[in-house]
């Protein structure tokens, strides 16, 4: 029997269905008491992910968390002068079916992340803000999407590389264990600007402009943009896993340690310093010090200019992280306790010299609907979220982390119906295979070509 | 005698307008496909002295720039047989001057309007859960009012002392415990009571009845015209000293006119407010000496008036001290015929005088009418039609074919429209406009899932109220629930629909009923507290005349009062009136309606922009919440506009969509101010596209601009006829910027740019 969220709902109240809550209570407290990486995997001996992903027991905070430090630390792996996940294929490679191994050596090309592009219809209330992110350097933040050569096999291999393959996918399509999406946010360093602890390399970045769109000025990436060459930094990586009885995936955000001030919250999630307080004295590469409160995380889009010469923005953001560990209760809750702790052991355990080193877990979400009998589909997984349940990177989500239906990654990314911005797309039957973006693109940009 | 003769529309509605001249009020539904003929979607008020054709933008204002009011055009319609079902098989046919009514020539028609305001000396309109919570869990006005309950009363120390024990701004708005005051106490019907009583209007009398204090007239039960020497009730009457920021006393409720058909035409009123000065609180009385205060007093940052100010304009909804010119009463009719008979007609209608329509095509996602029809549907006591519903049961018929265009697309189509009236992003401009395109054609499953994006109106535990996106509709909710829910009825369509269990049938009303749907399309429903045109009275089946199967009384007919005018003494002649409180026989008198808006109706449009919900989802409650709310959302969008694409900016842009949009209430006076003293203004984000001084709303009310679909635009052109952009709005000056949604609390304000589409 398939059950919908609101019949989950009723088995719940009626006790039928255990609460995912009190399920991990008694576990956290006792498992994640010294949540740590592994000592045996340095040097060089990281787990595949995409293996421990089907052999790991997920029965604990600290299971989900160290799965995702795996697949991190694999995925940061040097290989051929890149990191490991830069050689994987592009929404580009996969909607031609033309990854192969020999593309390892690409530049990689860089877009400009300004606001999120299709949501399903949940987007309503979650749609990007349009912000978009600016260094304390005055430039832009890029990003890039990924995913890995299993993952990008079983898109090619079942044809969810084109509308028309996904429009025929079963609903109860799924994606494979140990499959790992990403989606990676890159700042331009030099000229005395730099992401401590960050990994950097060259890219080619597409020049912005002020592009005006129904009127109105729009700083954007215009239709022919010119690419230059830069130095970047990886400031936020999202790894994205499937795992283990868990076909809604685990998803965790990593950045570089201290890349944005935490704003002090009470056990209800509300800040404890007053808006013109200060949130910290200490600067980032994206927080001007002693900033107060009431100027983290705004998006300033009718004060924002480009000076197109340059690159530079007139106003800068100051970004903020609202929520420590992505959760309600920070370090003080035991899924926290166990991101503090696992992010301990990375500093204490990441050899010197290793990109992941100056890197730490924002958080990790997933969800524990995952019962027999229980139907993932058509929900968003709000009642039944584990772990970071608030997580947002304070420098790829910056602009929505205490909005509500936004405040999390299954708030967009999920298994309802996808409902496309543009009005003359179908939309997509709900599906498992909707929690990714990465598809949903692919869904968009290739269904005039199909249908 | 065979013939039924009945008035429509049953519930009429006029709207205020500070200008002596008038268009008609729409009788087409908002939003809706354009009738034949016609090249608009429906909701455009009508020329006067034609038939169907819609006005321009030109019509809009006079000529010295004054806003028009709404008349409603009230219409006879004889039922050739003794209707006793809805809706009507029979034939009807239209009775005017000319007509033929069971073998007798229509030769004059009198008509009969009786228009007061009772907003004064009524309950208060809480904005928090009942603690009813057997009823409805608390949820709607209607629980405030259950188990014998009333919520808190309207200048309640009104004849008793100067000063309200409690006049500070904090607790301004709360009312007095109903136990503390008498209602009918004499001295309250007569000071805080408008009443223009009976007036009386034939055709071929030239010119214009006002609602004022003119002579009085009524229909005789024989049928005759008699005068009356009525206790009419005029502020200017009852206090020396009126506070008047429009110059004006309130000395009429608006007019009538007949047309060149015999039909009436009630004119909404000018729309004004006026205050008495606190001195004048306990006429007759002590007078006695302001509270003491300390300025800075934390939660009461203003103090309280002298004795020889008015009251302050310190509430949204509930402002002791004031008085506004809306009101409401029964319209009814008699005719004349050429043998010197005349018939009094059968069954009378209700006319109401509302805010103004700032944007007409714009459909509500939630109606009057799927208020009332929903009502009907579900009460034991009407149960209007049990092949949808079985009131016995208390199910629906899943075998009930839904109406796709009148009973499922009328809901895409709302929410397609809300783009105009708010600030959305362009994903949600999208989805709602792959909603609009849905055809009958198409299959439900492929477009929208229902069950996951339509909240379920049922209330109780793990209900969807607190529950944000991604269901819908995402405005705020009725009172006591966080967000809005469309109808049980309307839940019920969608699921035929989704079923497949839909057809492609028109509607097939007779021209009356028709008529009576159409303006209750036009009306906000779903948040009622209080909301724009009426309020949760209309979920009362108490307000109705129940016995709607006799021919006599037919449906949607406002439960009247019998008035015996006859009897008129010096003495107020209207009482306490009806009470929702769905226990006992509590007839309708004039005034009874719009009592339960806002006191002035001004400070509530000006503040219902948007808000936190309330209450606030917070982490807890519910296992979907899992952070604290601060998002802001939309009280009454396509009532009361919160940003729209003005017709300016898309001219100036080549006649070409222009994406970024004004707020609806802008200009001098708009911008927020951080040292507004005024708690309600504090939160910058949550205090934008609206008069940071209340004051400023009743004096301008008139200059906010109105939004219509782009062929009803003069020199209009382009080729997305789907546009409705505002024109003619009056306000000048600087204005904060609209900020595309989602907003937060958090989120900064920023000043409008000085010209369209600059950044910076």
């Amino acid at each position: 029997m398939l059950l919908n969220r609101k019949t989950y709902g009723l088995l719940l109240r009626a006790g039928l269905i255990a609460l995912p809550m009190l399920w991990f209570g008694a576990n956290a407290s006792q498992a994640d008491d010294s949540c740590a990486i592994p000592e045996d995997w340095f040097p060089d001996n990281v787990p595949d992910p995409q293996e421990t992903a089907a052999t790991m027991d997920f029965d604990s905070f600290c299971a989900f968390h160290q799965w995702s430090w795996n697949a991190f630390l694999w995925s940061m792996e040097e290989q051929d002068g890149a990191l490991r996940f830069e050689s994987f294929p592009t929404q580009e490679q996969t909607i031609d079916a033309s990854f192969s191994a020999k593309d390892s050596s690409q530049v990689l090309r860089l877009q400009l992340r300004a606001g999120k592009g299709d949501h399903p219809i949940d987007s309503v209330a979650q749609a990007g803000t349009l912000g978009l992110l600016v260094a304390q350097n005055s430039r832009g933040v890029y990003y890039s999407q990924h995913v890995s050569p299993q993952m990008y096999q079983q898109i090619v291999s079942l044809d969810w590389n084109s509308a028309e393959g996904l429009t025929n996918a079963p609903d109860d399509a799924l994606f494979d264990v140990g499959n790992i999406e990403y989606k990676a946010a890159w700042a331009i360093v030099g000229d005395g600007f730099s992401v401590p602890g960050a990994y950097t390399r060259m890219a080619e970045i597409p020049q912005l402009a002020t592009v005006v769109i129904d009127g109105v000025p729009t700083i954007t990436v215009p239709a022919d943009p010119t690419y230059v060459e830069a130095e970047v930094a990886l400031i936020g990586l999202h790894v994205v896993g499937w795992v283990n009885g868990h076909s809604e995936a685990i998803w965790a955000s990593f950045s570089p340690i201290d890349i944005a001030p935490v704003v002090p919250t009470d056990a209800t999630g509300n800040a404890t310093i007053s808006p013109s307080d200060p949130v910290s004295g200490t600067a980032t590469p994206f927080y001007a010090a002693d900033t107060p409160l009431s100027e983290c995380n705004q998006t300033n889009l009718p004060i924002q200019k480009l000076n197109d010469a340059t690159q530079e923005f007139a106003v800068l953001t100051q970004a903020c992280q609202f929520y420590e560990a992505g959760t309600v209760g920070g370090f003080g809750t035991a899924n926290g306790a166990a991101i503090e702790q696992i992010n301990a052991s990375a500093v204490s355990e990441i050899p010197d010299g290793d990109v992941s080193r100056g890197y730490f877990e924002v958080g990790a979400v997933w969800s524990n609907a995952d019962k027999p009998g229980v139907s993932k589909l058509n929900t968003t997984f709000q009642d039944a979220l584990v772990g970071s349940n608030v997580l947002s990177n304070p420098v790829i989500e910056t602009f929505t982390q205490t909005e509500v239906g936004q405040h999390n990654c299954f708030s967009c990314h999920n298994s309802l119906q996808f409902q496309p911005s543009d009005p003359s797309i179908t939309p997509l039957h709900p599906s498992m295979l909707n929690l990714s973006h990465f598809l949903m693109q692919i869904y968009v940009t290739t269904y005039g070509a199909t249908n | 005698m065979s013939t039924t003769l009945r008035i429509h529309p049953a519930i009429g509605i006029s709207r205020v307008g500070n200008s002596p001249d008038y268009i008609i009020a729409p009788e087409t539904s908002a939003g809706m496909p354009p009738i034949a003929g016609s090249t608009v979607s429906g909701g455009l008020p009508i020329k006067p002295g034609t038939e169907t054709q819609t006005i321009t933008d030109q019509d809009l204002r006079d000529s010295d720039g004054r806003l028009k009011p709404h008349a409603q055009r009230f219409r006879i319609f004889a039922y050739a047989e003794a209707p006793s079902s809805y809706p009507y098989e029979g034939a009807v046919t239209e009775v005017c001057i000319g007509s033929t009514v069971d073998g007798k020539t229509v030769e004059a028609i009198t008509w009969q309007v009786h228009m007061a305001n009772k907003k004064a000396n009524n309950w208060i309109i809480p904005e928090n859960p009942s603690d009813n919570t057997d009823w409805n869990n608390g949820v709607g006005g209607m629980a405030h009012y259950a188990n014998g309950q009333t919520p808190n009363v309207r200048n309640g120390v009104f004849g008793k002392s100067t000063y309200p024990v409690d006049l500070n701004s904090a607790d301004w708005g709360d009312g007095t415990d109903p136990s503390e005051v008498d209602m009918s106490d004499p001295v309250r019907l007569t000071k805080l009571v408008i009443d223009a009583g009976p007036k009386t209007i034939s055709t071929g009398q030239a010119g214009r009845v006002e609602f004022d204090s003119g002579a009085c007239s009524y229909i005789a039960a024989d049928g005759s015209i008699a005068t009356v020497d009525y206790p009419q009730l005029w502020p200017a009457d009852n206090f020396s000293q009126l506070f008047t920021p429009n110059n004006s006393s309130l000395g009429t409720m608006g007019g009538m006119e007949t047309d060149d058909q015999g039909r009436l035409l009630v004119i909404g009123s000018p729309g004004y407010a006026a205050a008495w000065q606190v001195g004048e609180n306990n006429p007759g009385g002590s007078v006695d000496q302001p509270p003491a205060w300390q300025p800075g007093t934390e939660g009461e940052p203003f103090a309280p008036p002298a004795l020889n100010q008015p009251f302050p304009l310190w509430s949204d909804i509930d402002n002791d001290g004031w008085l506004d010119d809306a009101g409401d009463g029964p319209v009814t009719a008699v005719l004349q015929f050429s043998d010197g008979s005349s018939r009094v007609i059968d069954v009378p209608a209700w006319c109401i005088c509302a805010d103004p329509a700032y944007a007409p095509q714009v459909r509500n996602v939630v109606s009057i009418w799927d208020e009332v029809y929903n009502t009907w549907l579900r009460a034991p006591e009407l149960q209007l039609d049990s092949n949808i519903y079985d009131t016995t049961t208390q199910q629906y018929n899943t075998k009930y074919q839904a109406s796709f265009e009148q009973d499922v697309w009328t809901m895409f189509r709302a929410a397609h429209l809300q783009m105009f009236t708010t600030d959305l992003n362009a994903t949600a401009i999208g989805a709602h406009q792959r909603v609009n395109d849905i055809s009958a054609s198409d299959d439900p499953a492929t477009y929208l899932n229902v069950k996951n994006f339509i909240r379920n109106p049922n209330t109780g535990a793990g209900n969807d109220l607190e529950v944000g996106s991604p269901l819908m509709p995402l405005s705020l909710g009725d009172t006591g629930s966080s967000f809005l829910t469309v109808t049980h009825t309307q839940y019920f369509f969608l699921d035929q629909w989704s079923a497949g269990e839909y057809n492609d049938d028109k509607e097939q009303l007779t021209a009356g009923e028709l008529l009576d749907k159409n303006v209750l399309t036009n009306l906000l429903g779903g948040r009622f507290s209080p909301g724009i045109d009426l309020t949760f009275i209309v979920r009362d089946p108490y307000l109705y005349n129940r016995d709607w199967s006799a021919p006599a009384v037919g449906t949607f007919r406002i439960g009247g009062k019998a008035l015996d005018y006859a009897s008129a003494t010096t003495a107020p002649f209207l009482g306490v009136g009806y009470t929702p409180n769905r226990t006992v026989e509590n007839p309708v008198e004039p005034g009874d309606l719009c009592k339960f808006m806002a006191l002035p109706w001004h400070t509530d449009y000006n503040s219902c922009a948007t808000h936190l919900p309330s209450p606030n989802p917070q982490p807890g409650a519910n296992a979907a919440i899992n952070a604290p709310n601060t998002t802001l959302f939309w009280s009454w969008p396509a009532q009361r506009p919160v940003s729209v694409y003005t017709y300016e900016d898309y001219a100036a842009n080549g006649n070409a969509f222009f994406a970024e949009q004004r707020f609806s209430v802008r200009g001098t006076g708009t911008q927020w101010l951080p040292d507004n003293p005024d708690p309600e203004y504090s939160v910058g984000a949550e205090s934008v596209g609206r008069f940071q001084d209340r004051l400023n709303i009743v004096t301008r009310w008139f200059d906010i601009g109105i939004v219509l679909q782009g062929p009803a635009i003069e020199g209009f052109t382009g080729s997305n006829s789907d546009m409705f952009l505002e024109v003619k709005s009056l306000l000048e000056g600087p204005s904060d910027w609209s900020q595309p949604w989602p907003i937060q609390t958090t989120d900064k304000v920023f000043p409008e740019p000085s010209e369209p589409g600059e950044n910076g």
